[in-house]
């Protein structure tokens, strides 16, 4: 087992990314960022650097910022430790929708589950509309942003109850290929 | 119930406010912007309406009002009434408008106008033909008469139950080293409360603390409510340790973040009228002040209750579940400050819209150099 540092986006990203290393045997230590993507790019390089020393993982999601995960690492140009970024394509809550179990949770019939999560153009969005579609009121009170605001107000307590309980990253990483990476490096690191 | 809209005139520091009110407002300004006197105008009207609290000459007069020429706004022209308006109904809809406009008299406050209506339907509006022949009635309004509201006696019973709440750690745990009596705001008497409540509702409530806690104070297991052998109510929680069997604590030594944390929880969930609360993220550390809005809204979810909460925070701040429609900026202007809701922003909008959190998108504005700066003109 090891302990992790990460650097992350936000609170719900933070969650995912625990369960991936939870469900491995591994372990969430100091946890960096937070503070939305743009924050951490400015800290990049640092980051990539620090992680020659210790076991780190640093998440960011991929969104519309480049065609494909290595321009936007290579635009970025973290130097430091190469494996230590890992790009979520195009959003980590396309990781969540990856796994069947998300139709329970969000309350929808698993048929509404997009195929291809990988190919979403906005998985965060898709994952807000599918819950506007949810039988239940919590669901749609928590997760749909009403006014102005880009997540509703209950969101990222959702996806960490979801993450803590029924979330299966290795189900998931059969639809998507970013999560089977992530997984593949996080098993390849020997405590 | 809650309060869709505030208005004020002559204020304190305002004069003029007409903002609408969510369920969940946070007021963000500088120091000495007036955050503080927008929240006490709210609790005055608990004063006005809350019964033998005295009515309209005690609420004026108390020791925060000091009387209508302290409360009366330094940029009012002599002589100009007070207002204070409030519209309240549900989410959608309002129900009851209460107005009240207040002058100073030989002795005391005196009552302008009093208006209430209940789905536009007026229910009162003072002076009328009583007043004119016994000018004395209007030292009290009609508001704050258990004989004279029983047409809006509903309205009355809501404005009673407005709380206010600045959370002083020390005085949670050692009351009895300060002298105040009664209900008080700055959390005396939580742990009596907490003792006083019906054995069923208190544990669902510790457990749903215990709950609410988990992300903020991980260690902490189990909370409970116990007597010492003199019979003096005690709040303990039992923190998982390193160490088995070690780790009961009781409130003496919680730390202040964490007694404050549990009190604020305890009281969202006594009641469901507005709660009017002063800077919460005070002793707590930044990581679990990003966690209060969601606690807000985990708390109230299951039992609505507006909450009106004033902040510096940009951690508080930072959590993006916020809606620019729930946060009010109160600034300083030439003529004392005004209070803008931060959706009605453009430029604050555009920055929310390109990803920026709400603390980055409205704090700036509240910074002591951005009062100096002329508005650049806004092209939509």
């Amino acid at each position: 087992m090891a302990i992790w540092t990460l650097a992350v986006e936000g609170p719900s990203d933070e969650a995912v990314v625990a369960a991936v290393l939870r469900a491995n045997g591994h372990d969430v230590g100091v946890v960096h960022g937070k503070r939305g993507k743009h924050h951490l790019d400015g800290n990049l390089r640092g980051y990539a650097l620090a992680a020659m020393h210790a076991p780190w993982l640093i998440v960011r999601d991929l969104d519309q910022d480049a065609a494909c995960a290595a321009e936007l690492l290579a635009a970025k140009q973290p130097g430091g430790h190469p494996g230590c970024v890992r790009i979520a394509v195009r959003a980590i809550e396309a990781w969540l929708l990856a796994d069947p179990a998300s139709a329970q949770w969000l309350g929808v019939a698993a048929s509404l589950l997009p195929r291809d999560v990988e190919s979403l153009e906005d998985p965060k969005d898709a994952l807000v509309n599918l819950a506007r579609r949810s039988r239940s009121a919590t669901i749609k009170a928590d997760i749909v942003p009403t006014l102005s605001r880009s997540i509703g107000p209950g969101y990222v307590d959702q996806v960490r109850t979801f993450c803590a309980s029924r979330w299966r990253p290795d189900v998931a990483a059969r639809r998507s290929e970013s999560l089977s990476r992530l997984i593949r490096h996080v098993r390849s690191r020997q405590s | 119930m809650q309060i869709r809209r505030l208005r004020l005139e002559n204020w304190k520091n305002f004069r003029s406010v007409d903002v609408a009110l969510s369920s969940r407002v946070f007021l963000v300004g500088p120091n000495a912007a007036g955050k503080s006197n927008l929240l006490d105008a709210v609790r005055f009207l608990g004063d006005l309406a809350r019964p033998g609290a005295g009515g309209l000459q005690a609420a004026v007069a108390n020791e925060r009002r000091q009387g209508i020429s302290q409360i009366r706004s330094l940029h009012a022209r002599a002589r100009s009434a007070i207002v204070v308006e409030v519209e309240i109904g549900d989410a959608e809809t309002t129900n009851w408008t209460y107005r009240l406009e207040i002058a100073g008299g030989k002795q005391g406050a005196v009552v302008a106008r009093e208006r209430v209506e209940h789905d536009g339907t007026t229910m009162l509006d003072r002076p009328n033909a009583n007043d004119r022949d016994d000018a004395a009635l209007l030292g009290q309004t009609h508001l704050e008469q258990l004989s004279a509201n029983g047409r809006f006696r509903p309205l009355a019973e809501f404005l009673a139950r407005i709380s206010y709440l600045h959370l002083v750690p020390q005085l949670l745990r050692e009351p009895q080293r300060f002298d105040l009596i009664g209900s008080d705001p700055l959390g005396s008497d939580f742990l009596r409360r907490v003792a006083n409540t019906p054995t069923k509702t208190r544990e669902s409530r510790l457990r749903a603390i215990e709950k609410a806690m988990r992300v903020a104070v991980p260690s902490l297991a189990q909370l409970e409510q116990i007597h010492d052998k003199a019979g003096v109510p005690h709040l303990r929680g039992r923190f998982e340790h390193w160490r088995p069997n070690a780790g009961w604590q009781d409130e003496r030594q919680f730390s202040d973040g964490t007694l404050r944390l549990i009190a604020l929880l305890w009281i969202l969930m006594e009641d469901q009228a507005p709660l009017l609360l002063e800077e919460p993220e005070l002793s707590l550390n930044g990581a679990i002040v990003r966690e209060i809005p969601r606690m807000l809204h985990a708390a109230t979810r299951k039992r609505p209750r507006q909450i009106l909460v004033s902040t510096h925070s940009g951690d508080l701040l930072a959590d993006r579940g916020i809606a620019l429609e729930e946060i009010l900026m109160v600034t300083p202007v030439r003529q004392g400050s005004k209070v803008e809701v931060a959706a009605n922003r453009k430029d604050v909008r555009a920055l929310l819209e390109a990803g920026v959190s709400p603390a980055e998108a409205v704090l700036p504005h509240t910074e002591p150099g951005a009062m100096k700066q002329q508005p650049l003109p806004f092209t939509a």
